[in-house]
């Protein structure tokens, strides 16, 4: 018995990580953060222009889901749903309920607006995962809530296991990779010389920019510039595995994103916010941060040391 | 550990699953659900063939409303669905193909009696920077279109 039962422990061992579990509180900044970028990008998605709403071609090829999916009311429903959704999820109101109905009503409404120039398409992957993991840890650990009498201890109780906060890291260095590597082995990126970042700036760029400019009339610049793009997503999955790694890959990232914000005028600040929440070590941050913005907030508010000696 | 094998179990399960869908659904649905994750540069190649879609009006229309969606990855989960590209060194579609494209897609739009497609292939100019190396300009007539073409006056389409 004792011998069939020792390849579980090991295994449980080997997982205890990801098993080990803090309090619930911990892990609801990030929520509100994915939900934070979920509603900005549902609500600024498409707006109400009525062409927009005639743009899935994707995923549902019956003409009758698309007709219907296409029907301005049912888009606005979508959005309604996922709008009053995410609220009640970020004062656990309705979990796990709401948790999937914000998770896939926002997969739904990103794959309803894809392609058109309003659509959240360079969001829209980080935040879903990321929702959908908290929707998972929601379903998994439902009991725990229903019974935590009165019901907000439930925050206090260890009920965050870590593999929420490994798969949120391991959707974005994932989806990040895949697509340094959809570049590199499936488009020739880089081996173009700079060619085809020159060619994607002047497609979509904004060419006033002094940067921009720089870049089209450089080729060297832009072989540099695009290597130097490739290589931090590439390398993203490694932040994975290799704690030390994560902050430079999480700056790495964030920069990429920023510059597809600057260059491309894309909407990727949100991915960028979701990327520093998950990739950068706040667990060391925070308590060093905290103290001393509490200590600033307290004396700008005049109950600091400083307003105590002036007393 | 106070949790039960069967609950450890099942979270574990859930780990590994979610682990394979997160590269996995992106490969099925491909960009036709403007969910996966698009890089920075997602057009690559030596050419690149950009369209501008424009209402009698000269407002510019989003052309994925066309099908002429730039750089799609093809999804193998919707064979129906066929992309365009030529970024891939591929050669671009015929002209007729695109005004065929353009033609379905309008029978959504019977308030256009016709769109003005623009298109534009940019490449390398002298081995160190880019430029349009060649520009089309056509009419698409709408067949389904329930407003009269003449009834616009001919400077509405300087766009």
């Amino acid at each position: 018995m004792m011998r069939s039962m020792q390849p579980r422990i090991t295994t449980t061992n080997r997982f205890a990580a990801l098993l080990r579990t803090s309090e619930t509180r911990n892990g609801l900044p990030l929520l509100w953060i994915a939900l934070a970028v979920c509603v900005y990008d549902v609500s600024a998605s498409s707006l109400n222009d009525p062409l927009a709403a005639l743009s899935t071609d994707g995923w549902f090829s019956s003409a009758g889901v698309q007709a219907l999916l296409h029907h301005p009311w049912t888009w606005n429903l979508i959005r309604g749903i996922v709008l009053v959704a995410a609220c009640l999820w970020s004062v656990s109101i309705g979990v796990p309920v709401t948790g999937w109905l914000t998770a896939l009503g926002y997969l739904c409404v990103s794959a309803c607006s894809g392609h058109n120039p309003t659509s959240p398409d360079t969001t829209c992957g980080f935040v879903f995962w990321i929702l959908a993991i908290h929707a998972v840890w929601y379903q998994v650990y439902r009991r725990q809530m229903l019974y935590a009498v009165p019901w907000h201890t439930w925050l206090d109780q260890r009920n965050y296991p870590g593999w929420v906060p490994f798969l949120c890291v391991y959707s974005i260095a994932v989806q990040a990779t895949l697509s340094g590597l959809q570049q590199v082995f499936m488009l020739g990126g880089p081996m173009s010389g700079g060619l085809s970042l020159q060619i994607a700036l002047r497609a979509s760029a904004n060419v006033d920019s002094q940067l921009v400019q720089h870049l089209l009339g450089d080729r060297s610049a832009a072989a540099f510039v695009y290597v130097c793009l490739l290589t931090i997503q590439c390398l993203a999955f490694l932040g994975i595995c290799f704690r030390p790694l994560r902050t430079a890959i999480g700056i790495g990232l964030i920069t990429v994103q920023v510059f597809d914000f600057l260059i491309f005028g894309a909407p990727a600040l949100g991915n960028a916010l979701l990327i520093a929440a998950v990739l950068l070590p706040w667990q060391d941050i925070a308590p060093v941060l905290l103290p001393k913005l509490k200590q600033s907030a307290l004396s700008v508010f005049g109950f600091g040391p400083a307003a105590n000696r002036n007393v | 550990m106070d949790r039960s094998q069967t609950r450890v179990r099942t979270e574990l399960r859930i780990v590994w699953l979610v682990c394979a869908a997160v590269p996995v659904l992106p490969l099925l649905l491909g960009g036709n659900a403007g969910y996966c994750h698009r890089p920075p540069v997602a057009m690559c190649g030596t050419t690149q063939t950009c369209f501008t879609v424009y209402a009698p009006d000269g407002t510019r229309l989003p052309v994925s409303h066309f099908g002429l969606a730039d750089s799609r990855m093809e999804s193998p989960a919707f064979p129906t669905l066929v992309p365009w590209s030529d970024g891939l060194n591929q050669r671009a579609d015929s002209t007729n193909q695109i005004s065929s494209r353009v033609t379905r897609h309008l029978g959504q739009f019977p308030q256009l009696p016709f769109v003005v497609v623009l298109r534009q292939v940019i490449g390398d100019r002298d081995g160190r920077s880019v430029d349009i190396l060649r520009a089309r300009t056509w009419v698409v007539i709408n067949p389904v279109s329930t407003v009269d073409p003449d009834a616009i006056p001919s400077t509405a389409c300087a766009g």
